[in-house]
């Protein structure tokens, strides 16, 4: 009996306490944040501009509404000032209907004038902010930040759907690193790494990736170009990075295409032969390919076995070259480690390296070298 | 104190107890006592008195061969009466009284007059003839009834066709048909103080639990019903927790479930006047278990059952998670879904909850509609009007498109499951996850799984936990749970009915 | 007392169904911020200190089990008696136990509120941001209060069907992550002065404690089932979901950012993408899922402790459904006691250390006063009991 009378209090005691849905807002009760950009005021140099991309639900093409239409209409681009990122964000409040809501950001844009300012300060919100993603990806853009949240693609509805496809593909094909929030949190809190962050360039319509923008501690030093970013990914990520063109020799205007495929790189300590202390790092990397393109005719002369160690020579002279000259901006030029080189060092030299080192200060002088191996598997549908 | 107390209430109990059952015998214990006599007109007067005159009481008199008077007393339409008047009559008045049982296939005799009253209101015939004390008693019965047909409740594709019909003797004659086991016992009991129902309480001895057995006749027995139309009212009744949504004693249509379930142990409950018959103990798995199970090969018999259950969670979470989602988690449907979604909640203007709500009653609405509505119009009326009203809502922008796909997914995922007893049970508490998915989103719906759980962990079926196999775990009966693994693997029987034969297939000699 | 002891016979805790009430009352709020203790003092080496955590558990549940198989059948609330005086002085050996089994149970008091309110606190900071924290709580506590309707047999079963639930989150997001992972972070192994690593250990024996309810379910095991065995595992596989989720911590965010985080278990589900998975954002879902581990923590210690409540005072399941309902009210402001999440992380710290100190503690003291009694081990009549 007692059983009953306890759960018709229970449920009375359930149904006063639930009257209340404290976290329920519909979907079109929620102005979803698409993307954030965050600039310097022009008006004042102190504060952050910061503009946010929110799509209209009744204006996407496929909703129930008349929809479709241009592209122009499909988002709403907003702007506002504040003196942080959250001072930015309740002002932009004030101009909205409906409930921010910044659980489907997927991009996060900074001008390239803060990143090398340091973004430690725009970063905190973001890490306290429980609706953000650890997965959305920020991005350094050339000039304004915000001409990239303004492109119109054209071929996507939402240009951060653009941005969001471009991004995601390229990583598939191995050519753009897949950069996100939380790897760069991980890198800035850790002292043996260095983050790292995509580099793009928006124009009026359109969006071009243009390499990695680097950093070191909270402060972007400099960036780095496709080549030499795709460089950076075959030894330190295994990805496979874009085609390689090398003009070939005894020509005047005639190249190879390479394309790699599969990539393997193993980073390897050595003790310096030369002195009687100190290690080197060498990174072996094989990568195993086609040849795509190969603009002059009849070029191949001898064996064909002969042609394919030819092109390998070529070719992996070319790629050593260009992680030379990398690995030579990064570590002079920037000095920042990128390549998760302390990482290792910290786990496998820890006593005899690490600790009598200040590896932010002596990545400079560590001696990096590359070796590629390169296996020339196919010629494509091309024998000759 | 507290032991004086349980006593007090305990003695209150019993006094209670007491008196109802005097309170319901009462009727019948007037003619408990009474013996016919030799003189047939008032035995005839006494039968007339306690039935009442019904006008449909039939005395015939007539003389048997050697003289003496006697009366045929039946009630009319519920007798066969060409047995009545070839057997009976003519073998009376053409042979000697001395004839004895080969009047009718069934003939007994009795001096009672509840025994006579009784049998005359189950359609049997009873014989007096002037001068005898014994009342003679002849089945009769005959009374329209349906033939053997197809269930209409679990219909199967590959699988016997007949299923159980109103009729006592026709059903039990079909379990026997099946298992021509000696060890199958049958025990006859009559539950319902007015309406007297037969029923057959069936188990296999040496398989089934004696102590399970005994459970289930003594609640039988202590069933104080003042009728029994279904088999549904037993199954209230004797059931451990009688405020559980979740049926504790599964029923069937079909023959071949029921010698099924005899044969792991269990206890079939067979009830005159409904085609549906009880087993017990029974546990969860009869939600998503079909008989085709075992009659296709294990493959396709163990993937079956597991998109029954998914079509069961489907039933019972699908509405709330779209609620949970949509209002409480939208960050975790992908950004891309999430603007079509937008987009198409724009125009409507309830919160998902109440939008879910609305569409899932008018489902529930159409569906009993059309269960009500003349036959061949039924379903007609079911397409027409949920292509219609949603069509309808959706293009007046009253719910969203994605509503009207998940409340249909919703509707067919219930009907997956092979028991309807079962389905209504995930039917009704599709609601409460609903409004809990509307407080709290995900962790509400959460909360109710649990609470679910716990009720379901604690439910008892005669002392066999609701849950197993599952827990307390038992391998053996794991074999049967979710998949269905071959029938060579499957050589001993669930040990959690407490079966006492545990082989179920002996080694094959020559299989190997 | 002796009322009891004739309704615990039937009762009948298989072995699997006591290592489910040890893994799932371990593995509870304490998954969530594992990754972030275990690397304060170890750093990289943090995966160790759930394994060194589990000795510590292995033999104070050890002692536990001996004490059971000491006296068969009988929950600590009913030998405490025994082990403080003679069985023909059952008032004495009452009152001298009485401080015992009083800090037995507060601590499953404290335990199932402070859990309920780390929980309550992981939810509001991160799914549902504007519901009250109170809310939630009381939902909880309403959970573990239905628990506390049924008998105990329900229990086992609850933890048993629970199981699963309680194992999977966490080993998906450890393998998920896997897929992410730096395996340098782990390394160098070994760097840290030997101190620091007792230390270390130390803390994690603290995300060990709730085993201490088997001082009350042993009493309730078959007799056929192993206890040893059971309770062996029952730690075992808790150790080997705490390692895997701090390996899986360690090497997707290194010790430092694993510093700087307050759910570190959460952020390693944002972290994670599963590919082909149609949902995004899987914190929401594990932090759904997750209640069930939690539910299986606080119903359990509360549970125990209103039954330890119950024979104590040799009452019947009725006591026990008025005394759960009202002794939940004290629960909830004992749960609003800490004021801000440090506070609530420094007292959840200080009840790891109280439970280590309980679980070695008492049956120590109780083993040193049986022997010093001459009543410690009774061949004879361990093997009349067990066999």
């Amino acid at each position: 009996m007692a059983k009953r009378w306890l759960l018709v209090c229970m449920m009375l005691i359930v149904s006063c306490m639930l009257t209340g849905c404290w976290d329920r807002r519909e979907l079109e009760e929620r102005a979803s944040v698409l993307a954030i950009a965050v600039d310097v005021d022009e008006e004042n140099e102190k504060n952050y501009r910061m503009t946010v991309q929110i799509p209209i639900p009744l204006k996407i093409a496929g909703s129930s509404g008349q929809g479709g239409g241009s592209n122009t209409d499909a988002v709403k681009i907003m702007s506002v000032t504040g003196r942080t990122i959250s001072d930015a964000t309740s002002n932009l409040q004030l101009r909205l209907n409906q409930r921010l809501f910044l659980g489907h950001t997927r991009v996060l844009a900074v001008s390239e004038e803060i990143a090398r300012e340091g973004i430690e300060h725009i970063m905190d919100g973001f890490r306290r902010e429980p609706q953000i993603r650890r997965l959305l990806w920020p991005i350094i853009v050339k000039g304004k930040a915000a001409s990239l949240l303004e492109i119109k693609p054209e071929l996507a509805q939402i240009p951060v759907v653009f941005i969001m496809d471009l991004i995601e593909n390229g990583q598939k094909m191995g050519i753009i690193p897949n950069k996100t929030l939380g790897d760069f949190f991980n890198a800035t809190s850790n002292k043996a790494m260095q983050p790292l962050l995509n580099y793009v360039e928006a124009s009026r319509n359109e969006v071009k990736w243009k390499g990695i923008a680097i950093f070191r501690n909270h402060r972007m030093v400099g960036s780095l170009n496709p080549n030499h970013t795709w460089s950076l990914l075959q030894i330190r990520d295994k990805k496979r990075g874009g085609d390689v063109v090398v003009k070939l020799p005894e020509t005047e205007d005639d190249y190879v295409t390479f394309r790699p495929r599969f990539v393997d790189s193993n980073l390897e300590l050595k003790p310096l032969l030369r002195r009687e202390e100190g290690l080197e790092a060498i990174y072996h990397c094989e990568i195993q390919g086609d040849i795509v393109e190969l603009t002059k005719q009849g070029y191949r002369k001898g064996a064909p076995e002969k042609f394919i160690k030819e092109m390998e020579a070529l070719i992996k002279k070319e790629m050593e070259e260009r992680a030379e000259q990398m690995i030579v901006k990064v570590q002079k030029q920037y000095n920042s480690d990128i390549f998760k080189l302390g990482l290792k060092l910290r786990g496998h030299h820890y006593r005899d390296y690490w600790i009598k080192h200040d590896w932010i200060q002596d990545f400079r002088n560590f001696p990096i070298r590359v070796e590629y191996t390169i296996k020339l598997r196919r010629l494509g549908m091309e024998m000759q | 104190m507290s032991q004086f107390w349980n006593a007090w209430k305990k003695r209150k109990e019993s006094l209670r107890d007491q008196s109802l059952q005097q309170h319901a015998s009462k009727s019948m214990e007037s003619v408990d006592d009474v013996t016919i006599t030799t003189d047939l007109d008032e035995n005839i007067a006494l039968i007339e008195h306690q039935l009442g005159k019904s006008d449909d009481l039939v005395v015939r008199r007539f003389q048997v061969k050697t003289g003496q008077d006697a009366a045929l007393v039946f009630l009319d339409g519920m007798v066969d009466c060409d047995v009545i008047s070839q057997y009976i009559i003519q073998n009376l008045t053409s042979s000697s009284i001395t004839y004895d049982k080969s009047a009718t296939n069934e003939l007994e005799t009795t001096t009672g007059l509840r025994q006579i009253i009784r049998n005359i209101l189950s359609g049997n015939t009873v014989l007096m003839i002037e001068g005898e004390t014994e009342a003679y008693l002849n089945n009769t019965r005959g009374w329209a009834r349906r033939g053997v047909e197809e269930p209409q409740t679990e219909s199967v594709v590959r699988g016997p066709r007949d299923g159980f019909c109103e009729t006592l003797m026709v059903n039990a004659s079909l379990v026997r048909f099946r298992l021509k086991d000696p060890n199958l016992r049958v025990r006859h009991m009559i539950v319902g103080q007015r309406t007297q129902t037969d029923i057959f309480v069936l188990y296999i001895e040496g398989l089934a639990h004696p102590p399970i057995v005994e459970e289930i006749i003594s609640r039988l027995e202590k069933l104080n019903l003042d009728a029994v139309l279904e088999s549904g009212y037993i199954e209230q009744m004797i059931q451990d927790n009688r405020y559980s949504p979740f049926p504790q004693i599964q029923n069937t249509e079909r023959p071949d479930k029921v010698v099924a379930n005899l044969l792991e142990g269990k206890v079939g409950i067979l009830v005159d006047g409904t085609p549906f018959a009880l087993i017990a103990p029974s546990v969860f798995s009869q939600f998503y278990q079909s008989p085709e199970d075992y009659y296709e090969r294990f493959y396709i018999a163990s993937l079956i059952r597991f998109i029954r259950i998914i079509s069961i969670s489907i039933a019972l979470l699908l509405p709330s998670l779209y609620i949970a989602f949509s209002s409480f988690h939208p960050e975790m449907i992908p950004s891309r879904l999430v603007i079509a979604m937008a987009a198409g909640r724009s125009t409507v203007p309830f919160p998902s909850l109440v939008e879910a709500l609305i569409m899932e009653m008018a489902i529930e609405i159409l569906r009993e509609a059309s269960v009500r509505l003349p036959g061949p119009i039924g379903p007609t009326i079911g397409i027409v009007g949920a292509l219609v009203v949603g069509e309808a809502a959706v293009s007046a922008g009253l719910v969203s498109p994605i509503m009207v796909i998940i409340v249909a997914v919703t509707t067919i995922g219930s009907f997956a499951s092979p028991s309807y007893s079962a389905a209504i049970a995930i039917r009704m508490l599709r609601f409460p996850v609903m409004l809990l998915a509307g407080m709290f989103g995900l962790y509400g719906i959460m909360l109710f799984i649990i609470l679910i759980l716990v009720h379901l962990s604690s439910l008892k079926s005669f002392g066999v936990p609701y849950m197993s196999p599952l827990s307390p775990l038992n391998l053996q009966g794991m074999k049967d749970l979710f998949l269905r693994v071959p029938y060579h693997l499957m050589t001993k029987r669930p040990t959690m009915f407490r079966v006492h034969d545990k082989i179920r297939l002996k080694e094959e000699d020559d299989q190997s | 007392m002796k009322k009891q002891n004739g309704g615990n016979a039937h009762f009948s805790f298989t072995s699997w169904q006591q290592t489910c009430l040890i893994t799932s009352t371990l593995i509870g709020v304490g998954v969530l911020t594992l990754p972030r203790t275990a690397t304060s003092r170890l750093l990289e080496a943090g995966w160790i200190v759930p394994i060194l955590g589990s000795i510590g558990a292995y033999f104070a549940l050890w002692m536990i089990t001996k004490l059971s198989r000491r006296f068969p059948g009988m929950t600590i609330i009913e030998y405490s008696p025994l082990v403080w005086a003679s069985p023909e002085n059952p008032r004495l050996g009452k009152i001298l136990s009485l401080p015992w089994i009083f800090i037995y149970l507060m601590f499953l008091y404290v335990i199932s509120a402070i859990s309920s309110r780390i929980f309550g606190e992981v939810v509001v900071t991160s799914v549902l941001l504007n519901t009250p924290l109170e809310v939630i709580i009381i939902t909880m506590f309403l959970l573990a209060y239905f628990l506390c309707l049924h008998e105990v047999e329900v229990v086992a079963r609850v933890n048993e069907i629970l199981f699963p639930l309680n194992l999977f989150p966490v080993l998906f997001i450890a393998f998920a992550s896997f897929q992410k992972a730096e395996w340098n972070h782990l390394f160098p192994l070994v760097r840290v002065p030997g101190k620091s690593m007792l230390e270390g250990a130390l803390e994690a024996t603290y995300s060990f404690s709730g085993y201490e309810i088997m001082m009350i379910y042993f009493a309730f095991a078959q007799r056929t089932s192993n206890k040893e065995k059971a309770g062996f595992f029952g730690i075992l596989i808790t150790t080997v979901v705490y390692t895997l989720i701090v390996v899986a911590g360690i090497t997707v965010f290194g010790y430092e950012e694993l510093q700087r985080v307050t759910w570190p278990t959460l952020e390693l589900v944002k972290t994670t993408q599963v590919p082909g998975l149609i949902l995004e954002r899987l914190e929401s879902a594990f932090l759904a899922v997750w209640v069930a581990a939690v539910f299986t923590t606080i119903a359990n210690s509360y549970y125990t402790f209103i039954y330890g409540l119950r024979q104590f005072f040799g009452k019947g399941i009725v006591f026990q459904r008025i005394a759960a309902l009202f002794l939940l009210i004290p629960l909830f402001f004992i749960a609003l006691w800490p004021q801000n999440i440090v506070e609530i992380f420094k007292v959840s710290s200080l009840i790891g250390l109280g439970g280590l100190c309980l679980n070695i503690g008492i049956p120590l003291i109780y083993w040193l006063v049986l022997f010093l009694r001459g009543k410690g081990w009774d061949e004879s009549k361990e093997r009349k009991a067990d066999g």
